[in-house]
């Protein structure tokens, strides 16, 4: 049966630290980009850091890791791409980018909803040195191309080499933890097969806590969040949300905060 | 694109875009081949020359475009029927015997009434031996003057109509005087002699003939009215007119 | 002669020596034309632009895209509005196309040549920018090899590569017809015969444009994460699609108009029969008309069902300054309704001064809607927490389109200059310079 991989994110838990985007940037040989900005980084993950808006005591901050949603239903950014170089990966749900066959147009980026997906603005470079601590599994992506989160694409064949060699049909789903969840010391980041009933991933994505980021756009991401917080899941559509410049989007806050 | 590569999974969706594309690049395809097949095969079947002729008729000014035997000063004026292409001309023998009021100053130079002229601007006279004197005319000399160094035949050589028939050098210019007649030449003369070349004719100077005649003259001084827009000998095309020895005008206008 | 009004500030001298047209045998028989050194000296400062252009150029494409302003956020920036807004500018060409070859509208007829260069200039300086605008340009040809029936930009660059070929092919009979060029009779014959199935290539030019035309406004229509772009539509095309299209060739005429009216400013010579620019008009005003109306009713549409149902309520658009409501308004009323209106009303259609302002203010919609679509559509945010994002395009880019600017002047100045763009004119079609 073919798995269909995704994750649940606790927001309760995520503290912010990091430790994931560093993982993520190191596992998957993001390069180190020192003329790059806020908007012009490679981030295939990004902690985003949001608030309610409010001041003083009543202020609330929380940290939401934002990273491709692996959307199933009618992928925009497999739609759109000229020459097929992104696909959904039958076997795992995984959205795939092939770095080789992007041409750089950029159109990818227009479509997704989430901003999951960086440009390679400059050459890859690394301070001298650094290159020996590259992943040798994950090929170095050339200037002029996309590229974003492949759920550590590599682990997955890795675990799947390593299944062969034991003579096993299926992977141990142990030997395959991408990075960021490997390294998220409060385990916010949890990872599992969404297709599998008995999958503790797959019933908390379930839970009444549980949302998607602009679920009514109908791509149906992989990606779950989790929040306590009435006002963290106000955030999961656009038309609730909070924008900060204006008074009037303010006060409609309010009546969602309250109403 | 193709059946075949590596990887590509062929939809309903695919064959549907590339069969409409294959068929648009086709058909821009098929027009240019088309478009090149009938130039070849218009140069093998002789149309080529009668399209050039028409589009360069088409060229010419207004004033320009008007029938050679009005220009003669035969009619006072006449419309063709015939577009001006004269080589096909069921009438042509009518108003060419009618005389013709020659307008023979123009420009201020002489164009002697008992000679016979071609366009390029050499002037025929035939003699009671049968043979005929070829000379250049008044244009050709005073664009000329006094050339630097001729080069005529040998006596007994033959020169073909149109082609050139003897070589001036002037100023470093190399101009070429195209026959206006076909035959053997009898004797030669020079800028001295008033004439250039006795000639034999194979035919009789008035019989009438279609062909393509130009003067050439490279690297000529800005200054000839020839290199000009006014003179209607410069594209180097057949002209309206064809070009056999006829006491007429040229029209420099 | 047409020809006759000369003042001192015009550019063309009738009875110049030809010591300063060396060039004359190139030249047009009976085309007045300015002096070389003057005409060089028009030429000058557009080749200085297109020079700094093909450098900036050339810096993108050594460096890498980072020396635009682009980012992560705004993947698309001043390239794609310009590319889009040229294209929809030279929908002219393959109009006029259709209109007199397929309609067999003969009275329009002498802006047919106009027409097919400006589509040129266009096209290519358009296919130019999109070379400098991906990040590897070399693999452009990876669309034709693994084409994705899906996405609209695979039918775009499809139907672009194809309707570039065949504006060449429009093209190149006018360069035949050059006095010099013409004297090769392989090239006179050749275009006789070409310019005899000139009625094929406007055909498939007409389906083509309509095909990208379409598919460009297609390009939005589709971005289901985008909601502000977002439209349903018939069968897999958006309404944007259709949008595009009519936009495209209600504003091709007037840009047609624009051209011809600035060429005939700069030589001072009136080159095309009084009426055609009203008929220009005319079909333009109609024609924009028509989209107002479309366009009012997708507005609509969208506003209310469209956008709300994939959870952005309609407001949400429009609270950042500069792109308030007021946006709404003059595009489809100011840009819209207004030219539309003053290109069919006879009192005003009968003014050139009307019909040439109506016909830039047409312009104007037409780019102010690729602008919208294609920078508002990108700073606007989508993520609850996402900011209104600014963006300013940086010199290289602005330096880039500069140059293709620049490379349509020159083209249409040498085509002007050498080429028989525009037949003479009748006597009954004159008028006195200045009217």
């Amino acid at each position: 049966m073919s798995a269909r991989y995704g994750m649940v994110i606790d927001l309760d838990r995520c503290t912010g630290c990091g430790s994931c985007m560093i993982a993520c940037a190191a596992d998957n040989n993001v390069p180190v980009l020192p003329k790059a900005t806020a908007r012009t980084g490679l981030t295939p993950l990004l902690v985003r850091k949001v608030s309610n808006a409010l001041e003083g005591t009543a202020r609330r901050e929380a940290f939401i890791p934002i990273m491709c949603m692996h959307c199933e239903h009618e992928t925009p950014c497999v739609t759109v791409c000229p020459q097929q170089a992104v696909e959904v990966d039958k076997a795992t749900g995984i959205v795939m980018q092939m770095p080789q066959r992007c041409l750089g147009c950029r159109y990818c980026m227009t479509a997704c909803p989430y901003h999951a997906r960086y440009f390679n603005w400059w050459d890859p470079a690394w301070p001298a040195g650094m290159e020996k601590s590259l992943n040798p599994g994950v090929a170095v992506r050339m200037r002029g191309v996309v590229e974003k989160c492949n759920m550590c694409h590599a682990r997955l064949h890795s675990a799947q080499e390593k299944a062969a060699a034991l003579g096993k049909r299926e992977i141990d789903p142990a030997d395959y933890v991408p990075a960021c969840v490997e390294a998220c010391p409060t385990a916010a980041i949890r990872f599992g097969n969404l297709a599998d009933k008995n999958d503790p991933v797959s019933q908390e994505a379930h839970s009444p806590n549980a949302f998607r980021f602009l679920a009514r756009l109908g791509t149906e991401p992989k990606l779950y969040y989790k929040s306590s917080e009435a006002w963290v899941r106000a955030l999961a559509e656009s038309a609730s949300g909070p924008v900060p410049e204006n008074k009037s989007s303010e006060k409609k806050l309010a009546e969602v905060q309250h109403g | 694109m193709f059946p075949g590569i590596d990887g590509f999974h062929w939809t309903v969706a695919h064959i549907l875009f590339l069969s409409l594309f294959f068929a648009v690049a086709l058909t821009i395809a098929a027009t240019v081949i088309s478009a090149a097949w009938r130039t070849a095969r218009d140069f093998r079947t002789h149309r080529a020359t009668e399209l050039c002729w028409n589009s360069d008729f088409a060229d010419l000014p207004q004033s320009d475009r008007r029938c050679r035997h009005e220009l003669a000063g035969r009619v006072i004026s006449r419309t063709c029927d015939n577009a001006f292409d004269c080589r096909h001309c069921n009438q042509y023998s009518q108003f060419a015997v009618l005389p013709a009021r020659a307008m023979m100053h123009d420009l201020g130079l002489h164009y002697p009434q008992d000679r016979l002229y071609h366009r390029g601007h050499t002037w025929v006279h035939a003699e009671e031996d049968g043979t005929v004197t070829i000379g250049l005319d008044e244009l050709a000399h005073h664009l000329i003057g006094n050339p630097d160094s001729v080069n005529l035949p040998e006596p007994g050589s033959e020169i073909e109509l149109n082609q050139t028939a003897w070589r001036m050098t002037k100023n470093g210019n190399h101009i070429q005087v195209r026959a206006p007649l076909e035959g053997t030449v009898v004797a030669i003369g020079g800028p001295k002699d008033g004439w250039y070349l006795k000639l034999r004719p194979r035919l009789d100077p008035e019989t009438p003939r279609p062909c393509v005649t130009f003067f050439v003259v490279r690297k000529f001084t800005a200054g000839c009215p020839a290199n000009s827009s006014a003179c209607s000998y410069n594209s180097g095309r057949s002209m309206p007119r064809p070009a056999w020895p006829m006491e007429e005008p040229f029209s420099l206008t | 002669m047409a020809s006759t009004a000369l003042t001192g500030s015009s550019l063309t001298d009738g009875n110049l020596s030809d010591k300063n047209l060396p060039d004359k045998k190139w030249i047009p028989r009976d085309a007045n034309r300015t002096s070389l050194p003057r005409f060089l000296l028009w030429l000058a400062p557009w080749a200085a632009l297109l020079a700094l252009g093909i450098y900036a150029a050339g810096l993108c494409l050594y460096y890498g895209l980072n020396q635009t302003n682009m980012d992560n956020r705004f993947a698309f920036g001043l390239w794609i509005f310009l590319d889009l807004g040229v294209i929809a500018l030279g929908a002219g060409a393959f109009f006029t196309g259709f209109l007199v070859y397929i309609l067999k509208r003969a009275e329009l007829r002498p802006i047919l040549n106009t027409a097919v260069v400006v589509g040129f200039i266009c096209y290519s300086g358009a296919v130019g920018i999109l070379g400098i605008d991906v990040g590897q340009p070399l693999r452009f040809w990876f669309t034709f090899w693994h084409p994705n029936t899906h996405s609209m930009l695979t039918e775009v660059t499809f139907c672009i590569s194809c309707y570039l070929v065949v504006l060449c092919l429009e093209y190149i009979p006018i360069l035949l017809r050059n006095r010099q060029l013409r004297k090769l009779p392989s090239f006179l014959v050749f275009e006789h015969q070409l310019h005899k199935l000139v009625p094929v290539l406007a055909g498939v030019g007409t389906l083509l444009s309509f095909f990208h035309q379409g598919s460009l406004g297609g390009l939005y229509g589709v971005l289901r994460g985008r909601p502000f772009a977002f439209r349903q539509g018939i069968f897999i095309w958006p309404s944007t699609f259709f949008l595009f299209i009519l936009s495209a060739i209600a504003t091709g005429p007037s840009f047609l108009m624009l051209v011809t009216a600035a060429v005939e400013r700069v030589t001072n010579k009136q080159l095309v029969p009084r009426d055609l620019f009203r008929r220009l008009g005319f079909i333009s005003g109609v024609l924009l008309g028509v989209y107002v109306a479309a366009k009012s009713i997708d507005t609509l549409i969208w506003l209310n069902i469209t956008s709300p149902s994939a959870g952005f309520a309609a407001w949400q658009y429009y609270i950042y300054k500069p792109f308030g409501t007021p946006i709404l308004f003059v595009e489809i009323v100011l840009f819209g309704l207004l030219p539309a209106f003053l290109l069919t009303y006879h009192r005003t259609a009968a003014h050139r001064g009307w019909l040439l302002s109506a016909a830039a203010l047409a312009c104007c919609g037409v780019l102010l809607n690729r602008f919208v679509l294609t920078v508002q559509t990108l700073a606007l945010p989508t993520l609850a927490f996402d900011e209104f994002l600014h963006y300013t395009p940086s010199w290289q880019e602005v330096a880039s389109f500069g140059g293709v600017l620049a490379w349509g002047v020159i083209v249409y100045s040498l085509s002007y200059r050498y080429l028989p763009m525009f037949a003479p004119l009748k006597g009954e079609d004159t008028h006195v310079s200045g009217d």
